[in-house]
């Protein structure tokens, strides 16, 4: 009776610790798989980074017709929308703006937080500024606009186009389009933020406005 | 009477002279022959001469060099997914509206319809920003 009992008592221990781990009820540190990590709160794997990762590389960000459509943000709007499998009017509505430097303003607001650390990151979000169009060169319009681009699974940079490469380290002349922020998504803030709310699409899994909310 | 005629002889020989040394065009030409054997060199090559090339005081020259940078685009629209190209064809045709109407035959119907649209597009991006 006595083994009996000692046995109940760790096998209910161990369903506590266990289960304090799919919860994630207190701060975590979890490892990421490109050797970063983080101590967020309910965080698990990120999969939210994953999933915007995923649908960068899957041609989300393609726009129709893609030789007459060179919007950078309405791209990553589509990316963000399939990523974490939520109606895109809806998150065009809460990621607003029309040109790409407005992202800086918008992403925290959506939940995302920017941290310079992980700009490589599968799923992290690139902005640029424009710093104006040099001398002897022609204009583009992220001269005034600036750029964003997300960062894939295959380690290229999407929005209405891919690249292998930054935009920070291929324009020309250098210095053109310096690099304000990269951004990730905050599960907390996410799952519990005005994105959470929005309509799932994309025959997404995300559970609206719960907690966890994880996949 | 005399006069006249001295004049016509040197402004016929400059302009035919002017025609005749396109250098830009020259330059673009190589650049279409390097692409039929390494596109993405050719067009990273072509985009870079693009963004910076000055053109001709000479409306002649210019509007041939004008022909040359949209025929060498419209070869090269297969590698030009990020617009580069299209943007500055925007460029010219807001500094270079006539010689751009004129040069813009140099390519097919079909392309002309698809540049008007990217022209517009730019238009509308750089002054409304992205819908």
């Amino acid at each position: 009776m006595k083994k009996f009992r000692v046995m109940l008592f760790l096998i209910l221990g161990l369903t506590i610790i266990r289960g304090s781990d799919v919860f994630a009820m207190g701060a975590k540190e979890v490892q990421f798989e490109d050797g970063t990590s983080s101590s967020w709160r309910g965080v698990r794997l990120n999969s939210y980074m994953d999933r915007l990762a995923s649908a960068a590389s899957g041609g989300a960000g393609r726009l129709v017709p893609s030789e007459t459509s060179p919007y950078c943000y309405k791209a990553v709007k589509q990316i963000i929308a399939k990523g974490l499998g939520k109606d895109l009017e809806c998150v065009r509505g809460i990621i607003t703006g029309g040109k790409a430097i407005d992202a800086v303003t918008s992403l925290p607001q959506a939940g995302f937080v920017m941290d310079m650390t992980k700009c490589r990151t599968p799923g992290a979000i690139r902005v640029y500024k424009g710093v104006g169009t040099p001398a002897g060169f022609k204009r583009q319009s992220g001269d005034t606009a600036g750029h964003i681009e997300v960062v894939g699974e295959d380690g290229w940079m999407h929005s209405f186009y891919n690249s292998p490469v930054p935009l920070d380290e291929s324009i020309r002349p250098p210095g053109r389009r310096p690099l304000v922020g990269c951004y990730v998504a905050d599960p907390e803030k996410i799952s519990t933020g005005p994105i959470s709310k929005c309509p799932d699409n994309y025959g997404s899994a995300l559970k609206s406005g719960s907690g966890s909310g994880m996949q | 009477m005399k006069k006249l005629v001295l004049f016509l002889a040197l402004f016929i020989s400059s302009t035919s002279y002017a025609v005749a040394t396109c250098k830009v065009c020259v330059q673009v030409d190589r650049y279409v022959k390097e692409y039929e054997e390494d596109e993405q060199k050719a067009y990273e090559a072509f985009t870079k001469y693009f963004s910076q090339v000055p053109l001709s005081k000479n409306k002649a020259v210019r509007t041939k060099e004008i022909a040359a940078l949209i025929k060498a685009s419209d070869i090269m629209k297969g590698q030009d997914d990020r617009l580069e190209l299209a943007e500055y064809l925007f460029d010219i045709h807001k500094n270079y509206p006539l010689e751009f109407k004129e040069s813009l035959g140099a390519v097919s119907k079909e392309s002309q319809k698809r540049i008007e649209s990217q022209i517009k597009v730019i238009k509308d991006l750089r002054e409304k920003g992205e819908p």
